[in-house]
């Protein structure tokens, strides 16, 4: 256990030192420069379009921020080979892994709080620079709850660049299986949407369809975990729901973690 | 030796950045040739736009507003007609995509209808909002209006005025209004005895009081006009062949002040007053 807490503390601190947190403050920066100025072309909605795209923003940073920093993590350390010295220190595998994943939730945490913080006063600012604005319903409980299943998204991401990383022997392989998961998962409900259409049944071939419904029981709904129509339209959100959203990304990541240890502990380096 | 090689570098360097700016300048030409061709807003079928969309459908909702505004706005500068299928196309994806997006809704509402005369496809689009939208009367509104000013389809205006007074009660009238127009009277009247049921204030009921009696009293002759009409096989005009054929014992007094008659245009029973309480040198 105390291995563990220290490589994630580790993990954390080559975050910053990475200057990964300070772009992220750089991009947050960005963010509250050019959000006023882009939904001040709306119409009737200006601060939910900043809303809108703030959250847009703060889930494709935290995508990147995962994927390349989650692939450098043990891809990394595979590819340049310094895994060699790791094993032959006294630190188990599992600890090793389980350590650099929680640091990197760390690191996934503090950005994602930086980010949330300087959307709010970004909106904030926007609602208050535009007040004719008639249809300001922004649900800020929602904000707080769009950010944490944003943040539990990158968690999972994070688990599945783990996984790929154990098989993997070249730091690009993860990299590129992660993005095709993303990819998959973002779009699977949409998919099985139209195929279930009549236009959807004709188009696609028979066996594209059974395809993607089995897919769709093996990838994450990721359009599940997006709230930021109930953010800027102040729509109900039922706790039950999110109860069960949390505990369904729980067992996803601990799913996923699990085999991604059982695949590293069978891996042989040498 | 080693100032020589650092000079052939900067020669090096001086020559790439001639041959840069040569190129550079001939992709700006190029660029600008092909944009002034117009008619590139191409927008992928809607089902492949919703699923490569991702997590950015909001974003991408907006941006395609933004984009139909932009160039809605190029083409109303330089007065040449925009393609108006193209418009209602990329604004149908818009609200696809998020179907919560009152500015693709209100531009839809403000572009299609006067300028492209596109007054079915807006309703489409208008009815997607209203299933969304349950808590905003503009939409319902709009469509009221839409099947009253373009569609002239009277029946389906209070049909939609009656759903945006249902959020919005000061709409009540209109809906009212047009359920009369719409030769639904019996409609109207319910209307107004519900609300004379909710409403306390004893000034209000009186006033709903009387318009219930002036829309009864049409009503009254309206049932008249149509015995009359079923009897000879024309319509009663003036109106008081209604009591020289003992149909009625007498014609209904309009509360307003004004008198009922019979437009043939309309088909309907209509008053002087049209409703209103009328003013002193108006009912001479």
């Amino acid at each position: 256990m105390k291995n563990v807490l220290l490589l994630s503390y580790i993990t954390l601190k080559g975050g910053i030192r990475d200057r990964t947190l300070f772009g992220i403050f750089i991009l947050a920066l960005a963010l509250i420069l050019s959000i006023p100025l882009l939904s001040s072309f709306s119409m009737r909605q200006v601060a939910v379009v900043a809303c809108d795209f703030s959250l847009s923003i703060a889930s494709f940073i935290g995508l990147l921020l995962t994927i390349f920093v989650g692939n450098n993590l043990i891809a990394k350390d595979i590819d340049r080979r310094s895994i060699y010295t790791i094993i032959s220190l006294p630190i188990k595998r599992t600890e090793y892994l389980i350590g650099k994943f929680i640091g990197l939730i760390l690191l996934l945490f503090i950005s994602i709080i930086i980010l949330s913080i300087f959307s709010f006063i970004a909106v904030y600012f926007t609602g208050i620079l535009y007040p004719q604005e008639i249809n300001f319903t922004i649900s800020w409980l929602n904000f707080i709850i769009a950010n944490i299943f944003i943040f539990f998204k990158l968690v999972i991401i994070a688990s599945v660049v783990f996984l790929f990383s154990t098989v993997a022997t070249s730091s690009f392989l993860p990299l590129a299986l992660t993005i095709i998961f993303y990819f998959v998962s973002e779009s699977i409900e949409e998919v099985k949407a139209f195929i279930e259409t009549t236009t959807g049944k004709e188009r696609v071939s028979l066996p594209v369809i059974y395809v993607a419904k089995f897919v769709f029981y093996i990838f994450p709904n990721f359009e599940a975990f997006n709230f930021k129509q109930h953010t800027i339209y102040s729509l109900s959100v039922s706790p039950i729901n999110l109860f069960y959203l949390a505990s369904f990304s729980l067992f996803y990541t601990s799913i996923i973690i699990i085999i991604a240890i059982l695949s590293f502990q069978k891996r042989e380096f040498i | 030796m080693s100032s020589l090689k650092s000079y052939s570098y900067i020669m090096i360097l001086l020559l790439l950045i001639t041959g840069y700016t040569f190129s550079f300048q001939q992709v700006k030409l190029y660029r600008e040739r092909f944009k002034r061709k117009e008619s590139v807003h191409y927008l992928p079928q809607i089902e492949i736009l919703n699923i490569l969309s991702l997590d950015y459908k909001g974003l991408v909702s907006k941006l395609l507003f933004f984009k139909t505004l932009v160039y809605y706005g190029e083409h109303m500068d330089s007065r040449i007609m925009p393609d108006w299928k193209w418009i209602y196309q990329a604004l149908n994806a818009s609200t696809i995509l998020d179907p919560y997006n009152i500015d693709s809704y209100y531009f839809t509402q403000a572009v299609l209808t006067w300028d492209a005369n596109l007054i079915k496809e807006t309703n489409l689009i208008l009815e997607r909002g209203e299933k969304y939208r349950a808590w905003d009367f503009y939409i319902p509104f709009f469509m009221g209006f839409n099947y009253f000013y373009f569609l002239k389809d009277n029946k389906n205006a209070a049909l939609h005025f009656d759903r945006a007074a249902r959020i919005n009660p000061t709409l009540i009238d209109y809906a009212i209004r047009f359920h009369y127009k719409a030769n639904e009277i019996p409609i109207a009247i319910s209307i107004l005895k519900k609300m004379y049921d909710d409403i306390k204030n004893e000034d209000i009921r009186s006033q709903i009081m009387q318009r219930i009696n002036a829309y009864e009293n049409a009503f009254i002759l309206e049932k008249a006009v149509r015995q009359y009409e079923d009897k000879f096989h024309e319509l009663p005009e003036p109106i008081e062949k209604l009591i020289e054929e003992g149909i009625l014992s007498q014609i209904p007094q309009d509360p307003y002040g004004g008198k009922y008659y019979f437009d043939k245009k309309e088909n309907i029973i209509k008053t002087t007053s049209n409703f209103r309480m009328m003013k002193k040198n108006e009912s001479n």
